[in-house]
C-alpha cells in the first residue's frame, strides 16, 4: 500500500463501517486518481470533502435520510424564526429599556450591538429568500456575528442575556447542517408563518410588551417567562409533532421538533442554571419527550447498507 | 453518463470538461451525488473492474434517469431557443 493510498484510507474512518465496506475501495481509488491528476492543494480539498461527507453519512445528515430531509425543511423557517425573534427582542427587550424613566441599567445589548444583530438576521432572511442556495453561508454569518456581538457587548459591560442569544444562534443550526439538495426551495409562506407564529407565541408567553420600562424588558425576565409559561407552548409543539408523525408527515414532524429544540432545552436549562428557580415538571417531561423524538429521528436516519443492485455486476479485472 | 457508463474519476473529469473547467467536482461531493441519484433511481451500478490494483465501479443512467435527462435537456433547449430568438429580435445577437 502506497503512502498516498494509506492517507486516503485513513479518511474512511469518518464513515460508518457498513459504508466503508461498501464503498471504501472505490473512494480511495477515486481519490488516488484525482490526486495524481491535480496539484497537491486540489487533492487536499478532495480529502476534506471526502471527510466532510463521511461525517454527514455517520450522523445521518445526507439528503436521503429523515434527519437530512427534516433539516432541509427546517433550515429556512429556522432563519426566519430567528429574524422574528430578533424583532421581538428589539420591541420587547431593548426599546422598553431605552424608554424607561427609571435609572438606566447596563442591561441588554442595546446601544452596543443588539439592533445590529437583529438587523443581520432580518437581512439574512431577505437574502436567503432571494438566494436560498446560500442558506448555509448566510446562517454561518448570522451565527458568527451574533456570537462576536455577544462578546463585544460583554466587553462594553452591557450583559446581553446569554440564553436569548443562545436561542437566536441555535435557530441557524438547521441551515448550517442541512444537506445540499438539487434545488433549495424558498418556502417563503411556510417560513413566514412559522416566524409570525413564534412572534405571536412570545407575546402570549411573556408580557414584557406591556407598560414599557426597565422591569418590563424581556431582557429582565424574558427567559424566566419562557421557562415558566413554556409548558403550554411545549404541549402544543409536542402535540403538533405527534399529529404530524401519526399522519405520516414525518419529515415535517421532525422539522417541527428540530425547530422547537432551543425553546424546550432552554426551558429546563435556564432554571437549572439558577439555584433559586425551580424547574417546571412539565418542562422536564417535554424535554424527555423531545429527547425521545430526536433519538427516533437520529436512529431512523442511520446509514443502512443498500440492497444488492438488480443489475448484474461483472468483475472485468483486466489489471488484476 | 448520457454517453454510457462511467466510474467516479471519469465523472469528475466529465464535469470539468463539460463546464470548461469552471466546475471542479470534489470527491466527497461526487459520492454524495452518486448516493442521492442511486437512491432516487436515476442511476444504477453497471459493473466494476480492477485497474492497476484499484477498484473502479461504473454507474449508468436507469431508463427513468434517461427519460428525466432527455426531458430536462429538451426543456433547457426550449428555454435557450426562446432567449436566442428574443435576442435576435432586439438585435443583440447576430
Amino acid at each position: 500500500m502506497t503512502k498516498e493510498s494509506e492517507r486516503s484510507r485513513k479518511l474512511l474512518n469518518f464513515y460508518p463501517k457498513a459504508y466503508r465496506e461498501e464503498r471504501g475501495d472505490e473512494i480511495v481509488a477515486t481519490l488516488q486518481e484525482a490526486a495524481e491528476a491535480r496539484v497537491p492543494r486540489a487533492s487536499l480539498s478532495d480529502r476534506i470533502s471526502v471527510a466532510q461527507y463521511g461525517v454527514r453519512v455517520r450522523l445521518g445528515l445526507t439528503s436521503e435520510t429523515m434527519f437530512g430531509k427534516a433539516l432541509d425543511i427546517a433550515a429556512i423557517p429556522g432563519l426566519v424564526m430567528g429574524a422574528f425573534f430578533g424583532l421581538y427582542l428589539l420591541i420587547s427587550g431593548d426599546l422598553p429599556v431605552v424608554n424607561s424613566k427609571f435609572f438606566y441599567p447596563n442591561f441588554g445589548p442595546f446601544l452596543t450591538v443588539g439592533p445590529l444583530l437583529y438587523l443581520v438576521w432580518i437581512l439574512g432572511v431577505v437574502v436567503v429568500f432571494e438566494w436560498p442556495q446560500y442558506r448555509r453561508r448566510i446562517a454561518g454569518a448570522c451565527m458568527t456575528l451574533t456570537i462576536i456581538g455577544e462578546l463585544l457587548a460583554k466587553l462594553a459591560q452591557r450583559n446581553p442575556n446569554a440564553w436569548e442569544i443562545a436561542i437566536l444562534v441555535s435557530l441557524g443550526v438547521p441551515s448550517l447542517l442541512a444537506p445540499d439538495v438539487y434545488v433549495t426551495r424558498r418556502r417563503v409562506w411556510p417560513s413566514l408563518s412559522v416566524g409570525l407564529a413564534t412572534f405571536a407565541a412570545l407575546f402570549l408567553v411573556t408580557d414584557s410588551h406591556a407598560n414599557p420600562g426597565f422591569y418590563t424588558s424581556f431582557y429582565w425576565y424574558g427567559t424566566y417567562e419562557i421557562a415558566h409559561r413554556q409548558p403550554f407552548v411545549d404541549v402544543f409543539l409536542l402535540a403538533l409533532f405527534a399529529v404530524l408523525w401519526v399522519t405520516k408527515r414525518r419529515e415535517v414532524a421532525s422539522a417541527a421538533l428540530i425547530l422547537s429544540s432551543p425553546w424546550i432545552v432552554v426551558g429546563v436549562a435556564y432554571p437549572l442554571s439558577l439555584q433559586y428557580l425551580t424547574v417546571s415538571a412539565l418542562n422536564v417531561i417535554a424535554l424527555v419527550a423531545w429527547a425521545v423524538g430526536m433519538a427516533l429521528i437520529v436512529t431512523t436516519s442511520r446509514y443502512r447498507p443498500r440492497p444488492p443492485s438488480s443489475v448484474e455486476v461483472t468483475a472485468l479485472n483486466p489489471g488484476a | 453518463m448520457a454517453e454510457g457508463k462511467k466510474h467516479g474519476y471519469a465523472i469528475i473529469q466529465g464535469v470539468a470538461s463539460l463546464s470548461d473547467g469552471d466546475v471542479e467536482l470534489k470527491a466527497g461531493t461526487l459520492y454524495a451525488m452518486l448516493d442521492r441519484l442511486t437512491f432516487d433511481g436515476v442511476i444504477e451500478l453497471a459493473g466494476e473492474e480492477i485497474v492497476e490494483g484499484r477498484l473502479r465501479r461504473y454507474y449508468e443512467l436507469t431508463p427513468e434517469g434517461t427519460t428525466m435527462l432527455a426531458e430536462e435537456s429538451k426543456r433547457r433547449v426550449k428555454v435557450s431557443n426562446i432567449a436566442l430568438r428574443r435576442l435576435r429580435f432586439v438585435g443583440g445577437f447576430a
